[in-house]
């Protein structure tokens, strides 16, 4: 178990719950100025959080009766970054529908200007909107999109190392051949720090080999502690022990006592159309659960179908967590597992600061977690009450720092060095 | 009439204001209500930060500063960035600098001919999505009219790119664009795409043309507004004296249909 924990928060617009946006008077256009965006990156430092994440779609989604985000990651990591001292910022970029030598020139000339405080997060996109943006018919296919993938990050790795030597690169790879000199140079932190979330078997492959961190979706503390187990021993095999860094996304909404976290939970959820649940909930079960009676359990034939990764609207790892928690619930209604599925992508805790201390300190403890991706029900108010009433109580059991001792993120979160010859800037 | 001018900052300016220098920070806020903008990332690759992110790490900084991003179609020239990647940023870039944002585009690296495109792409992705539909009617339960929101389904001889955008117009319509222009065709084909040029030729002459001013250093910014009146204040647009703009896009199709009350 690693000293202390590694918190991030993933900063989902105006909140995880859908109607976060009609909590106070907000105005449509919040998520566009500077206020709500540093008042959040505010609370989190307050937090001593190492990390703010952002996650992304390159494609608009229907903003009702959800707003998707309307900022690009990288964009507003230059905005936090420049409005704090310490805490980093890690922005999605998709490894499909990106340039190699663009991105990495573009992550390295932003981490130079966070002063090495920027992460990437590796996705491959399985969102079918995007694909029509950028000019073909449909995504790779995700054996397909994890090969592009590597060679990808390869690309990226082989720009990085020529910007802390003479500029000079060449890779020649399954899908990208690139030669050149980039003007860029290393950052405080050598280059950004990466991280990955997809967790099918090509996406673990590719955490083990290259990620420092690791966004999981893991929903039994079991299969938790098995994943973490399995993934670092790869990751070890490979030379790179302690890592990567694994926070599963934990869903909050947090009241001063119980009946009040319940009730404010039930109001956010009164606020949003019954099926917008079960729509959720349809993705993962590969089956439309709009049409099931809402009293009765799912029928055993659906959720023993077996599951085609491909045509389906959902990352594989979440799928996979999705079985074993759902196997607990076969006896509940769709009514009973919609609203304890009610953290749409990560375990939901609904209570006091001290319950979910408690919680929080139960999965490090047992090796589930080196940390979470923390989602707040609203921002900036519930990462608020997070920094000033569950941080303190994670402190007082010697789980989370005192302090920032560090300036870059891949000191604060303890990742590995970067890889060959000394990268660093000055 | 004359506008405040472009300050286009050297690469030791940039690097000094990314590490936050207390004397370049100091330039730059007390120049900041005399400057048209700064431009950033002017010299066609080769930057060392990225202008976009300098750009808008500025203005968590100095307050009122407006940024024109350079090397737009892509960091460092190269003109390999996706346009939705490209009008994703430079919009991004507007909102956060409250509407004070613009891109220079520098067509290095690709033909004529599809960089016009890919402006046009831009341009009309920026336009996707109205500003106005941000509603927030709690009591409807409707964030966003979607009824004028647009896909582009823009299919065209570089570049094929269906969706709208996943972000509003900007408080200024759109972040004003910039080309610059090295031959007379180029100078046509820009008149009704882009908002002003910068000439690489000197025997071309345009209406549209404005220059860019070199900055080296602190005191070479102070030096170039010396004198200045305060220019007027608001977005990029009405302190460079440029109307309003927006293109119709009613002849798309919609993305999502009317929201449901």
């Amino acid at each position: 178990m690693p000293e202390h924990l590694t918190l991030n928060v993933n900063l989902q617009g105006f909140g995880q719950r859908p109607a976060a946006w009609q909590l106070g008077d907000r105005g449509g256009d919040a998520l566009l100025g500077h206020e709500h965006w540093i008042a959040s990156a505010k609370a989190a430092e307050r937090g001593l959080l190492d990390a703010i994440f952002f996650a992304d779609q390159p494609a608009a989604g229907n903003p009702n009766p959800r707003p998707g985000s309307q900022l690009e990651p990288i964009a507003l990591a230059a905005l936090l970054t420049g409005a704090t001292e310490h805490v980093g910022v890690i922005a999605s970029a998709s490894s499909t529908y990106n340039d190699p030598v663009e991105l990495a020139e573009r992550l390295l000339g932003t981490d130079v200007v966070t002063g090495g405080r920027l992460g990437w997060n590796i996705v491959t996109t399985y969102n079918p909107n995007v694909s029509g943006n950028f000019g073909v018919a449909s995504n790779p296919d995700r054996a397909t999109r994890y090969r592009i993938a590597a060679d990808f990050v390869a690309a990226v790795r082989t720009v990085w190392q020529a910007a802390a030597d003479d500029g000079r690169y060449e890779h020649e790879g399954e899908f990208f051949r690139i030669a050149g000199t980039t003007p860029v140079r290393s950052s405080a932190q050598g280059h950004p720090v990466l991280f990955q979330a997809g967790g099918s078997g090509p996406g673990r492959d590719l955490a083990a080999r290259v990620a420092d961190g690791v966004f999981t979706v893991e929903l039994t503390l079991p299969k938790a502690i098995r994943n973490r187990r399995e993934l670092q021993a790869a990751a070890a095999a490979l030379g790179r022990p302690g890592l990567p860094k694994v926070t599963p996304g934990l869903s909050l909404v947090i009241g001063s006592t119980e009946e009040e976290a319940r009730a404010r939970f039930d109001d956010l959820e009164s606020r949003v159309p019954d099926d917008y649940a079960l729509g959720a909930l349809s993705n993962v079960i590969g089956h439309d659960a709009r049409t099931l009676p809402l009293d009765e359990p799912i029928p055993t034939e659906i959720l023993d179908a077996p599951w085609d990764p491909d045509a389906h609207a959902t990352s594989a790892g979440y799928r996979l967590t999705f079985q074993d928690w759902i196997q607990e619930r076969r006896r509940s209604t769709v009514r009973e597992i919609v609203r304890d599925f009610g953290g749409y992508g990560a375990r939901i805790i609904i209570g006091t600061p001290e319950r979910i201390a408690d919680d929080i300190e139960r999965w490090f403890r047992a090796g589930a977690a080196d940390g979470f991706n923390l989602m707040l029900d609203a921002f900036p108010e519930g990462l608020e009450l997070f920094a000033d009433h569950v941080a303190p109580l994670l402190q007082a059991k010697g789980i989370h720092k005192r302090e920032y001792g560090t300036t870059t993120l891949r000191d604060a979160i303890g990742a590995g060095p970067v890889r060959g010859r000394a990268l660093r800037a000055g | 009439m004359s506008r405040p001018p472009l300050l286009a900052a050297s690469e030791a300016l940039e690097r000094a204001l990314a590490a936050r220098e207390p004397d370049a920070l100091a330039a730059l806020e007390s120049a900041s209500d005399r400057l048209g903008a700064l431009v950033l990332g002017a010299r066609p690759g080769a930057s060392v930060v990225d202008p976009v992110a300098l750009g808008i790490a500025l203005t968590a900084q100095v307050p009122g500063l407006a940024v024109v991003a350079g090397n737009a179609d892509s960091f460092g020239g190269s003109g390999t960035d996706a346009p939705y990647n490209a009008a994703r940023r430079l919009l991004s870039l507007d909102h956060l600098s409250l509407g004070r944002g613009g891109a220079l585009f520098a067509g290095t690296g690709e033909p004529l001919p599809r960089t016009l495109e890919r402006i046009r792409v831009i341009r009309e992705l920026w336009n996707s999505w109205p500003r106005e539909s941000l509603v927030a009617d709690v009591a409807r339960g409707v964030f966003a009219e979607t009824d004028g929101i647009r896909r582009i389904e823009h299919t065209g001889e570089h570049f094929s790119v269906l969706g709208s955008l996943n972000s509003p117009t900007s408080l200024q319509g759109e972040p004003v664009s910039i080309l610059r222009v090295g031959s007379a065709e180029a100078l046509v084909a820009a008149e009704d795409l882009v908002d002003l040029v910068v000439l690489d030729d000197p025997s071309l002459r345009s209406e549209r043309a404005i220059e860019l001013v070199p900055v080296d250093s602190a005191a070479e910014l102070a030096v170039a507004v010396a004198g200045l009146a305060a220019a007027p204040s608001g977005t990029l647009r009405a302190r460079l004296g440029l109307p309003e703009r927006t293109l119709d896009l009613s002849d798309r199709p919609l993305a999502f249909g009317a929201a449901r009350a």
